[in-house]
């Protein structure tokens, strides 16, 4: 579905992704772990065209997205929540939502969406009118998965939906990421903490200093490595 | 009517314009200390068409506009990138440019015997449209509020309309709303054509009713107060910017006994209220608690 | 024909277009000022029976001053007419002469005030 060709993104002369290759299937989660300033956002960000890669080619389902624009990539099916800026803060929950499905034209399937996510966020349906930013962080990070997938995406990108969240939060949001992908949306996602993310995975990659250094399954490495490895990576380890 | 009040009357209609372009830049999170310089050049536009060929007042209006939205678009092509006080200051630059430049402009015909049209900074006399068609100050209110209440209606469904929201989410945020997909750059541009537009209107209304301009009407003092309307008045509907010119123009000129002091209590009530209300007394919350129930 | 037409209405306008010179005077009354008007018409001569308001704002900070407009006295000197304006502050003035008669028009002049008078500047 998603396919990641060697590519090389750099912000001025440091390159953060030296020549990363990865892939994500159909109807699969696919996980990317690693530890800080591995390279993961940097990834999501050139995928989704806020970045342009320097070199190498995204292909989503058999369509080049190098040289696209972001609102054109939304447009081809491919959503993201972002790392740590989530929400518009002042803008209310159902605004929030409503600006996800900026780039669809039919008000009445917009509506019927809307009204699925307050199904499967209950929570946000309660807070509809409140402003976005009084959410607490568990809420506005189920907020930023909901209005991503206003967008009706068929692969939908996650940056660190776990960070800063409780234990409690962060298995509600594995939960739901489980969810999704049974509903028949494929998942790539982006973990530091590998002990959930191997759980929902099919496939995951560990990606240390730009470059990717393991692909498998779960089960074909040791957790203890691979979360050894993806909180302080492996040369420093 | 009272002479004196259709006066202010008539200055707070004209402010209004201008405090809504501001305002419109603000919603999309892009502070402009620039707006006078549209304002400047849809008055001199506006006038040089009445004035010196002899247009009809509407159509000198939309010549001015037009000339207001080209410019708008052409300074917001190269600025759209830069945010916060980059933008700020790229802005202001373009105004005091103009500025100077309007103070060098010589630009002149004769017009039944007279020589009229921009002359530097002895500034541009003689736009008399409004007193050669025998428009009295009260029918000229009238023209100036009945164009005020069409742009806020027009305002006010683009506010609820997907243009709308998505203006505001790049405003709360450009790069997440980029990366949901709301292609940031090209609305921030849409805004700062409509908003340099609306100033111009406002300035082609104003040489019309002030009957001359000159350069040093247009200083930074201009551009600061239009933003500090909407600051005040709050970002949360256009009725805030409105409400920003009433309560500085309006409120204060009533209490003419505090007039003289009113540079002093403008900028410390600007100061107290951005600390308690920091997107203004209309802000999105309050706005939202007004129209509840209201689809 | 035409030409003569021209010529004889241009004259009629230069006629009615007015020029004004004016020098205020401060009073015992802090920011209250004597204004005369000269009034002439394009000729120089003094126009007499003129009917105006004498208004005010500041170039430095259009519409956000309003000061309310006075009416103007005529006076026994040909041409000259009296009015007292009361300013906000000192600085620079555009005065503004609003005619109801011999026709309706606006002549703006720009005047400098201090604590001793004002003066049409630049
Ligand atoms: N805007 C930027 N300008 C310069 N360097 C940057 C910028 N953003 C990231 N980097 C650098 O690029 C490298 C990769 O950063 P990136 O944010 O992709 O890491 P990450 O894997 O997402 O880390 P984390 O787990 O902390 O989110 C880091 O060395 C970082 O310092
Ligand atoms: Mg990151």
């Amino acid at each position: 579905m998603l396919r990641v060709g060697d590519v090389v993104t750099a912000y001025g002369q440091l390159e953060a992704l030296k020549g990363v290759s990865v892939a994500a299937e159909s109807g699969k989660i696919t996980c990317l772990l690693g530890p800080n300033g591995a390279g993961k956002t940097t990834l999501m960000m050139t995928v989704t065209g806020l970045l342009k890669p320097k070199r190498g080619s995204i292909a989503f389902e058999g369509q080049e997205l190098v040289g696209l624009s972001p609102s054109e990539i939304v447009a081809r099916g491919v959503a993201l929540v972002p790392e740590n800026r989530l929400v518009f803060p002042d803008m209310s929950v159902r605004e929030n939502l409503e600006a996800g499905a900026y780039l669809r034209r039919k008000p009445a399937e917009i509506a019927a969406d809307l009204d699925r996510m307050f199904e499967r966020f209950p929570r946000l349906k309660e807070r509809a009118g409140q402003s976005a930013g009084t959410l607490s962080g568990g809420e506005q990070q189920m907020l930023a998965v909901a209005r991503a997938l206003m967008s009706r995406p068929r692969l939908l990108l996650m940056d660190e939906p776990s960070l800063g969240l409780a234990p409690l939060i962060v298995e509600e949001i594995f939960r739901i990421v489980a969810e999704l992908n049974r509903d028949g949306t494929s998942i790539f996602l982006v973990e530091q903490n590998a002990h959930m993310a191997l759980k929902v995975a099919h496939h995951f990659y560990l990606i240390e200093q730009g470059r990717v250094t393991f692909s498998g399954s779960p089960g074909q490495l040791a957790e203890d490595e691979v979360i050894q490895r993806a909180y302080l990576g492996s040369k420093r380890g | 009517m009272d002479e004196f009040l259709i006066g202010v009357l008539s200055n707070i209609g004209l402010m209004s314009l201008l405090a809504l372009s501001a305002w419109l830049l603000l919603v999309v999170g892009e502070i402009s200390f620039g707006q006078q310089a549209f304002f400047a050049l849809g008055a001199y536009a506006a006038g040089i068409a009445t004035a010196l060929y002899g247009w009809p007042l509407p159509l000198g209006l939309f010549a001015g506009v037009v000339v207001g939205a080209l410019a708008g678009f052409a300074v917001a092509i190269p600025t759209m990138r830069l945010t916060g006080l980059a933008f700020a200051i790229a802005t202001l630059a373009f105004a005091e440019l103009m500025r100077l430049l309007l103070q060098l402009w010589v630009f002149q015909r004769e017009v039944d015997g007279e020589r009229l049209g921009p002359n530097a900074v002895e500034g541009f006399r003689g736009v008399r449209w409004v007193y050669d068609h025998d428009l009295s100050a009260l029918g000229y209110l009238g023209v100036i509020w009945g164009i005020v209440v069409v742009v806020l209606a027009a305002l006010f469904l683009c506010e609820r309309s997907r243009i709308g929201l998505a203006c505001r989410a790049v405003g709360a945020d450009a790069e997440l709303a980029e990366a949901q997909g709301l292609p940031a750059a090209r609305l921030k541009i849409l805004v700062a054509t409509v908003a340099g537009g609306l100033a111009a209107l406002g300035g082609g209304l104003y040489v019309h009713l002030a009957t001359y301009v000159e350069p040093q009407h247009f200083s930074i003092m201009l551009g600061v107060h239009a933003l500090a309307y909407g600051l005040i008045g709050g970002l949360g509907t256009a009725l805030g910017p409105i409400l920003g010119v009433v309560l500085d123009i309006g409120l204060l000129e009533a209490l003419q006994e505090i007039a003289r002091y009113r540079m002093i209590v403008f900028g410390g009530a600007v100061a107290v209220l951005l600390i308690l209300r920091p997107r203004g007394l209309l802000d999105e919350a309050l706005v939202r608690r007004l129209t509840r129930g209201k689809p | 024909m035409i030409w003569l037409w021209l010529m004889l209405s241009s004259a009629a306008l230069g006629q009615t277009r007015l020029d004004a010179a004016i020098e205020c005077a401060a009073t015992a009354r802090l920011m209250v000022y004597d204004c005369a008007i000269a009034l002439a018409d394009r000729q120089g001569r003094p126009v007499d029976g003129a009917k105006f308001k004498l208004g005010a704002d500041m170039p430095s900070m259009p519409m956000a001053h309003n000061v309310r407009p006075v009416e103007a006295d005529s006076t026994d000197a040909p041409g000259r007419y009296r009015a007292r304006l009361e300013l906000e502050m000192e600085g620079e003035w555009a005065l503004r002469l609003e005619f109801s008669a011999p026709r309706r028009d606006v002549v703006v002049k720009r005047l400098i005030f201090d604590d001793k008078g004002g003066r049409e500047g630049r």
